[in-house]
């Protein structure tokens, strides 16, 4: 396989980004799994794939662009990096506030207005050249404002760096938005649940906030699920939306039953925080009608394994919508 | 000129019909389920639906090879004539279940069958 002009040794069964990696070349990648797009190259010679070009748009494919850890390397003779401006676009930090110890918000401000919708992600890509994918909160309105919430990973290169270092006033890099798992207002009659740990309630509220500004008349369930109490980053602001909505209703959980009633004693909401994992609890709650709209956030575990189970309990394949927050693996040999 | 089967059935509606059904029995069939329980469930659906097409006559891209090429991993994992068995016996529910006549279901049991030996590897 010829990459940017050089020819590089193809292995049996690896892909174009196993390759490159392989012979130690410096490339933007982040999920490994053919979700982010960060991986995007162009093809000049080669056969691409069909799953190398899924959830691509036309244009892209077009172009010959195709993701570089779900493409066979075999099947490419030919192959470049793709200009740097035609898929980073640039944004300001305009407001950074911590939601709790280990979870903030950012608020960005694109150079260029931004056509989105709530729910989908952008990747961010930081002066070290690090990228990762992080969803949209918000819906778009005149500020042109994107809300992003970050979680501080054990060992997160990329979250210590926007906790740290990256300041009101910073520019910062971004691709996107991509991704399908948004609001569609041809679901506004049908109930809607959404099941998300820990941040994966970002991409959810930015979907609730759209459904309610478009009228929704379904009933809403959220089911948010984290560690423990601080992980309910949202807790007021669902409440709030759960007491000023009769449709909405918030059914807050967590894992691990440590301060509990300690920390309960604080907090005067009248939503009642259960003990358990949010998905079992709503999968065990489900009653699935042929309408049904299942939204899923967050931990890939728990992502897959609640589709499944939705699935095998009556939901119709086309109405889950999924956003696995895939990590990096941090290690530098392959698993 | 007469209608095709896959017309007869109705045509991509009906494919989109059965996939959900015919997957939803292949999981909950523990005898079967392993061989498909793979974790990129967008991949086995559209997986189902190119085989549903193709068994229900329409325009699709398989050939014996590709067949033989696809299962032999499965194959190599036990993948055997009872297993084949108890696939078809989903599809033919599945049709059942939809409202199919018995003479499309033939039909569609017979090019389904036509794959025997591509799928099994003999």
């Amino acid at each position: 396989m010829i990459f940017n002009n050089i020819s590089y040794q193809v292995k049996k069964n690896e892909s174009v980004l196993e390759c490159l990696l392989r012979c130690e070349l410096k490339i933007d990648y982040s999920c490994k799994t053919g979700n982010c797009q960060s991986c995007l190259l162009k093809s000049i010679a080669g056969d691409v794939d069909k799953k190398a070009q899924k959830g691509l748009k036309p244009t892209a494919i077009e172009q010959g662009f195709f993701l570089a850890c779900q493409q066979q390397a075999e099947a490419i003779q030919k192959a470049e990096s793709i200009d740097n401006e035609l898929i980073f676009s640039h944004a300001r930090l305009v407001n950074k506030q911590l939601f709790s110890n280990d979870i903030c918000q950012l608020i960005i401000e694109p150079v260029s207005p931004l056509y989105y919708h709530a729910g989908q992600f952008i990747n961010l890509k930081n002066s070290q050249g690090i990228v990762r994918s992080y969803s949209i909160a918000n819906i778009p309105s005149e500020q042109q404002l994107i809300e992003l919430h970050i979680h501080k990973k054990t060992n997160g290169a990329m979250s210590h760096w926007l906790f740290n270092e990256f300041n009101v006033g910073d520019n910062i890099d971004f691709q996107g938005p991509i991704g399908e798992c948004f609001y569609t207002s041809e679901n506004k009659n049908k109930p809607m649940i959404l099941i998300g740990t820990g941040t994966g309630a970002a991409p959810l509220i930015g979907i609730v906030r759209d459904a309610l500004k478009s009228g929704h008349q379904g009933l809403i369930l959220f089911y948010h699920g984290a560690r423990n109490i601080e992980g309910l980053y949202l807790h007021d602001m669902l409440s709030n939306l759960d007491k000023s909505h009769s449709n909405f209703n918030y059914l807050p959980s967590i894992s691990h039953n440590d301060d509990l009633l300690s920390n309960l004693g604080s907090n005067d909401s009248a939503i009642k925080i259960v003990v358990g994992r949010c998905n079992e609890i709503a999968i065990k709650k489900l009653q699935p009608t042929p309408q049904t709209i299942l939204y899923l956030c967050g931990n890939p575990e728990m992502v897959n394994t609640t589709r499944k189970k939705a699935f095998l309990a009556g939901i119709a394949s086309k109405n889950i919508y999924i956003d696995p927050f895939e990590y990096k693996d941090l290690r530098k040999s392959e698993r | 000129m007469s209608e095709s089967l896959f017309d007869k059935i109705g045509g991509e509606g009906a494919v989109d019909a059965a996939v959900d059904i015919f997957y939803r029995k292949v999981l909950n069939d523990d005898s079967i389920a392993h061989f498909f329980d793979d974790t990129d469930m967008d991949g086995q659906i559209a997986k189902q639906k190119s085989f549903l097409t193709m068994a229900f006559g329409g325009p699709n891209e398989y050939t014996g090879t590709d067949m033989r090429k696809a299962h032999a991993p499965l194959v190599e994992k036990g993948l055997n004539e009872s297993h084949f068995g108890a696939v078809a016996g989903h599809l033919q529910a599945t049709l059942q279940e939809l409202g199919v006549p018995e003479e499309l279901t033939n039909e569609v049991m017979a090019i389904a069958g036509s794959t025997h030996d591509d799928v099994l590897g003999l």
